[in-house]
């Protein structure tokens, strides 16, 4: 949700730091996105070029590193891959005591010139 | 400086619109070598360091902050209303934040209960973020030890992924609104403390599985409380009011 704010904020840490750097622009940002991060990685391709516009990031390609949820299962003591938050464990079919990754959305890298 | 309020939040970087050429983004076009900088950033850290201040302006003041979540129409209002009758007059200073896109009516209802109310009109926007709270709290100015409830946008979807500084976050749920919202919308029930299932007394009327309905909750979210009642009868808000009353700064 929210992806055009979400892009917003993405370019704006990259303009920022960007300029703290000296350079004078930005060719590409490594964006981290967690598979329950509540954000639509299509939707913030789509927005992102929008929000670079007029930016030190215009025309920087966008990389967005789905990162996998894990939920722990308590009874089994027992990590596994989680696509939905209801998704159960695989060995006793119980619903996760825990997430443990897949909320992340953050801006690892930028490229500068 | 923050261009919506001034209060020294620094601005995004501008995003005008200027007669540039096509955006290109190929490596072969560059002369010089790109550096990588090595970022980490969270994109949700500037609401995120304003919801810790907020945190810590509160514990400052020994108050708490109840968050209320749920869809438009479930009976966050109403809820607050009977609550506060029920808690005014006690030890314990009660206020209250109002969230809506548009009007004061849920402020208006709760300033007839005696009880400080602040009303945030968000516009546009489908949610509460720590910006806005900060704000209002610092208007609603809360006395020491104060139960702050906010009210947020009428939205099971939006709310649950902005910070406020809250202590705790309650989703509430209408019986007359299905008993499989939990599975449809698991945000809402994963990141609640607690869970209300209202207007209890129209349950005769509606195909609400109760279990069903905090099953799915639980099953998202195991140690979940879930306070069936009624604000309009007051059946089973003793044990809600107990709880509230356990939540301390």
């Amino acid at each position: 949700m929210h992806e055009l704010s979400i892009a917003q904020v993405i370019v704006a840490v990259a303009d920022t730091e960007a300029r703290k750097a000296d350079a004078t622009r930005v060719s590409r940002v490594v964006v981290e996105v967690g598979a329950l991060a509540g954000v639509v990685t299509d939707s913030l391709a789509f927005c992102f070029p929008m929000a670079c516009d007029g930016t030190l990031v215009e025309g920087a390609d966008l990389c967005i590193e789905a990162v996998q949820a894990r939920g722990w299962c308590q009874s089994c003591d027992e990590e596994y891959t989680m696509q939905e938050l209801l998704d159960t464990c695989p060995t006793c079919g119980g619903f996760a005591s825990e997430l443990r990754a897949g909320q992340e959305l953050r801006v690892r890298t930028i490229d500068v010139v | 400086m923050c261009d919506e309020c001034g209060c020294g939040q620094p601005e995004p970087a501008p995003a005008h619109g200027h007669a540039h050429g096509p955006a290109h983004g190929h490596a072969h076009e560059q002369v010089a070598e790109a550096r990588v900088l090595d970022i980490r950033r969270n994109v949700r850290a500037a609401n995120d360091a304003l919801a810790a201040q907020n945190r810590d302006w509160l514990a400052q003041r020994g108050a708490v902050v109840v968050n209320l979540i749920s869809s438009p129409g479930a009976g966050k209002t109403t809820l607050l209303e009977r609550t506060l009758l029920e808690l005014r007059g006690g030890d314990r200073p009660l206020g209250v934040v109002e969230g809506d896109q548009q009007t004061d009516n849920d402020a208006r209802r709760i300033a007839a209960t005696g009880v400080s109310v602040v009303q945030i009109n968000t516009g546009a926007s489908c949610h509460l973020d720590a910006h806005q709270v900060g704000h209002a709290l610092q208007d609603l100015d809360p006395p020491h030890g104060a139960l702050v409830f906010v009210e947020n946008v009428g939205n099971l979807i939006c709310p649950a992924g902005f910070d406020l500084g809250q202590a705790v976050d309650v989703t509430v749920l209408s019986v007359t609104e299905g008993d499989d919202k939990p599975e449809k919308y698991p945000t809402a029930f994963h990141e609640a403390d607690a869970m209300v299932l209202s207007k209890m007394d129209l349950l005769a009327h509606v195909d609400f599985d109760v279990d069903r309905a905090e099953r799915f909750a639980r099953a998202l979210n195991p140690k979940l409380p879930s306070f069936r009642l009624s604000a309009k009868t007051g059946d089973g808000l003793q044990a809600w009011l107990d709880w509230l009353a356990g939540l301390t700064a």
